[in-house]
């Protein structure tokens, strides 16, 4: 199925609207647009923008402007909602842009908005997020959200995981945040036994017990 | 100390996944919010379209009216729905229930119920083909099916055999039937004869909250009429007892093995496997389906009854007790009742415990709860029904509360006289748990007024919806009968959303209660759904079975998503409803109960709500006795220290 004209003119509407309500039902809607994008292993490869990556007509495709007008509201919005929103309805598209813009939103001072930019790695599922999350399940002062890191990690597909040791760094993060670098390479590794390494460690010293426990599970997949 | 069980609602804190769970939870509320009004606006246009020009229009909307709802969206005024929104909730009541994991398998506290009275031998026979069919029906001795009455009481093997078949034909159908106790003992010796694999269970309200609070490290002390060696007492974890009077003094032994020559009640279930036909009694079992066979005494060999007659000894005084026993020398008296039995001459005598003895135990054993689940039936003897007053009475002046899993056979006037007169005013030291289609039976109209005392109950509430009532329907018809038969709280176990509610008059001056009734209760119920599931795993008897559940839960927690729905549906619905009737803030109450599980409104009452923690994949197991367990956790957790 693809995105019709009407659709992607009245979301754009919505987003230009200065009723909160309006943008977020936008935003919102554009989030759980699954089945706009297909239901191929990688949905987000199709939508990919720049017309010339991709594969189908103009129609079937999420337009720029739309994707311009949700990262706008992501950098220049007050309202934590209305970016944690934007975070999560950008997960269609997986230009280096956007997913820097996430990447970002996991250094929010907002909760709500680093929750949702972990879900919307979760929902990308892409095992090159794996040093960001970890660094999240590292760092982040509030146990929700590492938590929720540990079990985005833990949900990234085992075949996914494998891939991403053998290869390295892929399209998707090269060039992109700092944050793509950081746990596993600052410890000098690039592999497995290293991420199952950070795991243990948050396991035996977050305070938390729920944290500490996912980290646990999460070790678990990957030894 | 760790049984099958606890290690298994132990693990099952490692099959938690919030953000697959919220990935899944953000999916469904998009097709709700986009088919679901797309299908209801498509049955409207059906209708219309479809009626004959020849009728009265205004007929056609009328039927729509009644027959069609309005779609109803989740989200309230001013708080959209957002993916970040069902993300948080998701996240927050994970960790709720990790906690509550976490909290159970780490603790030491000590707790000791009482349960009481229906222990039964539960016999489970499996119908997987039409050769293992055919083996039954000739050893019942092919007779013709008759016709399964709507009372479900069949007298004869013919109208128990159509029973059988319109359940296997239709396992949507209550397959519960009650047969008198020769057309019982025929259908099991013919389930026997015909070598049908079969299991056995400990079974009963009393003897399936024994096994599940016993298995989590509760110390049970089990009282039934007779400790019958039939049981399967050695489900129950060695820390269980068995509870005996002996005229003034009480004991408690061990509740493994029990006495060869005792009655005891008799359940005999057929679960039939989907895939197979029998054409000659037109069978076609295309789904999983159970059908129980339920003795309502407890049954013994004739041979082994020494007495003609039964009476109770109440005060001093012999009252003479009249029921089927008297024409059925099969059948033996089950008088639920603390208390003990002796045979004088030709007389079965039934000593009730008196006012003393009870307090003895009460003061000596300080159960945290004593779950009785029959004590709301009459025993059609008033010496007996004066009896359980006195000792439900004495336990609550000790300060023991008494929990009943509500049943709609109970007589509703008794019960609410047994919980009249509470020593400690306002509260009634007394709770109660039943599942939704119970609470609909008790609280429709339909149901019949009764008299007990001069104390006269009616029932009504409202009819039964011709669709599936909502959540608050639920919440509300809890309400009313909370109110009704002055309970402290109730608690009502659903397969998408547990709903608790409080009367806060009551709760506010109970000690064990504490100051945050709705947290104790809400947290009870979350580690309940739990336990439910992991005690079915653990009582399920093939290994492969129980392998397979494992591994569908290890893939992830998707699982939980019916209970997120219907949490959102709730807090919908029941914010929008205070908002209405009480003035508060909707927003507020939407809230709360999202992010808390709870909300108390004034010193009204509380409720308190907990998502299902119940896999579709459960479905495969015996679900006989979940109530039972749901009810006895949070019975045990919340009024338990």
């Amino acid at each position: 199925m693809g995105l019709s004209k009407e659709l992607q003119e009245r979301w754009e509407r919505m987003l230009r609207s200065p009723d909160r309500g309006e943008k977020l039902r936008a935003l919102t809607e554009i989030g759980q647009a699954h089945d706009l994008v297909g239901s191929e292993e990688s949905p987000l490869e199709k939508v990919r923008l720049g017309g010339a990556m991709s594969t189908r007509s103009e129609t079937e495709t999420l337009p720029t402007t739309l994707k311009d007008l949700i990262l706008e509201e992501l950098r220049s919005s007050k309202d934590p909602i209305v970016r944690a929103e934007a975070v999560l309805a950008l997960v269609h598209w997986r230009d280096e842009e956007t997913v820097n813009a996430i990447l970002q939103m996991l250094n929010d001072q907002d909760s709500t908005v680093r929750l949702a930019a972990v879900q919307a790695l979760a929902t990308m599922g892409d095992a090159q997020f794996i040093p960001s999350l970890l660094e999240v399940a590292e760092s982040d002062p509030e146990e929700l959200v590492r938590a929720h890191a540990l079990s985005a990690l833990e949900q990234i597909p085992k075949q996914a995981v494998k891939g991403w040791q053998k290869g390295g760094t892929s399209d998707l993060v090269r060039g992109g945040a700092e944050r793509t670098s950081g746990a596993i390479r600052a410890r000098g590794g690039t592999g497995i036994p290293d991420l199952a390494t950070a795991l243990e460690q948050i396991a035996s010293t977050d305070t938390s017990r729920y944290v500490a426990f996912l980290a646990q599970k999460a070790r678990k997949r990957f030894v | 100390m760790s049984t099958p069980s606890k290690q298994q609602l132990c693990g099952l804190k490692g099959y938690l996944d919030p953000s697959g769970c919220a990935r899944s939870l953000e999916r469904i509320v998009e097709h709700y919010n986009r088919v679901g009004r797309q299908v209801l606006n498509n049955a409207r246009n059906t209708w219309s379209i479809s009626w004959p020009r020849d009728l009265p229009i205004d007929v056609a909307e009328l039927f729509q009216g009644w027959y069609l709802p309005d779609f109803k969206s989740l989200e309230i005024d001013n708080m959209p729905l957002t993916n970040v929104c069902l993300t948080s909730l998701v996240a927050q009541w994970h960790l709720k229930l990790f906690t509550v994991l976490d909290r159970f398998c780490q603790e030491e506290t000590r707790r000791r119920v009482l349960s009481g009275f229906n222990v039964v031998n539960d016999l489970l026979f499996y119908l997987t083909n039409d050769t293992e069919f055919q083996r039954f029906w000739n050893a019942l001795g092919n007779p013709a099916p008759g016709r399964c009455p709507p009372d479900r009481n069949p007298q004869n093997v013919n109208d128990a055999l159509a029973c059988l078949i319109d359940t296997i034909n239709d396992p949507s159908k209550q397959g519960k039937f009650y047969p008198d106790p020769a057309t019982l003992n025929t259908i099991l010796n013919a389930a026997q004869q015909a070598g049908l694999s079969q299991d056995r269970f400990l079974g009963g309200a009393a003897g399936n909250m024994a096994y599940v609070l016993s298995q989590m490290g509760v110390e049970v002390h089990i009282h039934c009429p007779y400790h019958s060696g039939q049981l399967r007492w050695n489900e129950l974890d060695p820390s269980a007892r068995y509870l005996e009077f002996n005229h003034n003094r009480y004991q408690s032994i061990p509740a493994d093995p029990g006495d060869p020559n005792l009655p005891c009640k008799i359940t005999v279930g057929f679960q039939s496997a989907p895939g197979w036909s029998f054409s000659q009694l037109n069978i076609q079992a295309t789904q999983p389906g159970r059908a129980l066979f339920i003795g309502r005494h407890p049954t013994l060999n004739p041979q082994h009854r020494q007495w003609n007659d039964v009476e109770v000894n109440w005060q001093g005084q012999n009252y003479p007790w009249n029921g089927p026993w008297q024409n059925d020398r099969e059948v033996w008296p089950h008088p639920t009742v603390l208390g003990s039995w002796r045979v004088n001459g030709q007389t079965l005598e039934i000593i009730p415990a008196d006012d003393a003895l009870v307090t003895q135990l009460a003061q000596g054993e300080r159960y945290d709860v004593a779950l009785l689940k029959d004590v709301g039936a009459l025993l059609r003897c008033n010496e007996l029904e004066q009896a359980r007053k006195t000792q439900l009475d004495e336990l609550r002046r000790s300060q023991i509360p008494i929990h009943v899993e509500i049943s709609p056979r109970f007589n509703f006037a008794f019960l609410r006289h047994l919980i009249s007169n509470s020593p400690f005013g306002n509260a009634s030291y007394w709770s109660a748990g039943l599942n939704p289609d119970e609470l609909l039976d008790i609280t429709d109209q339909g149901m019949q007024p009764s008299n007990y005392n001069n104390f006269q109950v009616d029932p009504y509430l409202f009819p039964k919806s011709t669709v599936r009532e909502s959540l608050l329907q639920r919440f509300v018809r809890g309400l009313h009968l909370l109110k009704l038969l002055k309970l402290d709280w109730i608690y009502v176990h659903g397969n998408e959303l547990d709903i608790a509610i409080w009367r806060k008059e009551a709760c506010d001056q109970i000690e064990q209660l504490g100051t945050n009734t709705g947290g104790k209760l809400r947290d009870a119920m979350l580690l309940a759904k739990a336990a439910v599931v992991a005690a079915m795993i653990v009582r399920e008897p093939s290994p492969r079975l129980q392998q397979l559940i494992n591994s569908r839960l290890a893939q992830g927690s998707a699982l939980a998503v019916k209970g997120f729905w219907a949490l959102l549906s709730f807090a919908q619905q029941f914010s929008e409803w205070t908002a209405n009737r009480y003035g508060s803030s909707k927003q507020n109450v939407y809230q709360d109960l999202l992010d808390n599980g709870f909300y108390e409104l004034g010193n009204d009452f509380g409720v308190a709500v907990a998502p299902v923690f119940w896999p579709d994949e459960v479905q495969f197991l015996n679900a006989t006795g979940a109530g039972d367990y749901s009810s006895a956790v949070v019975a045990a957790y919340v009024w338990g220290s």
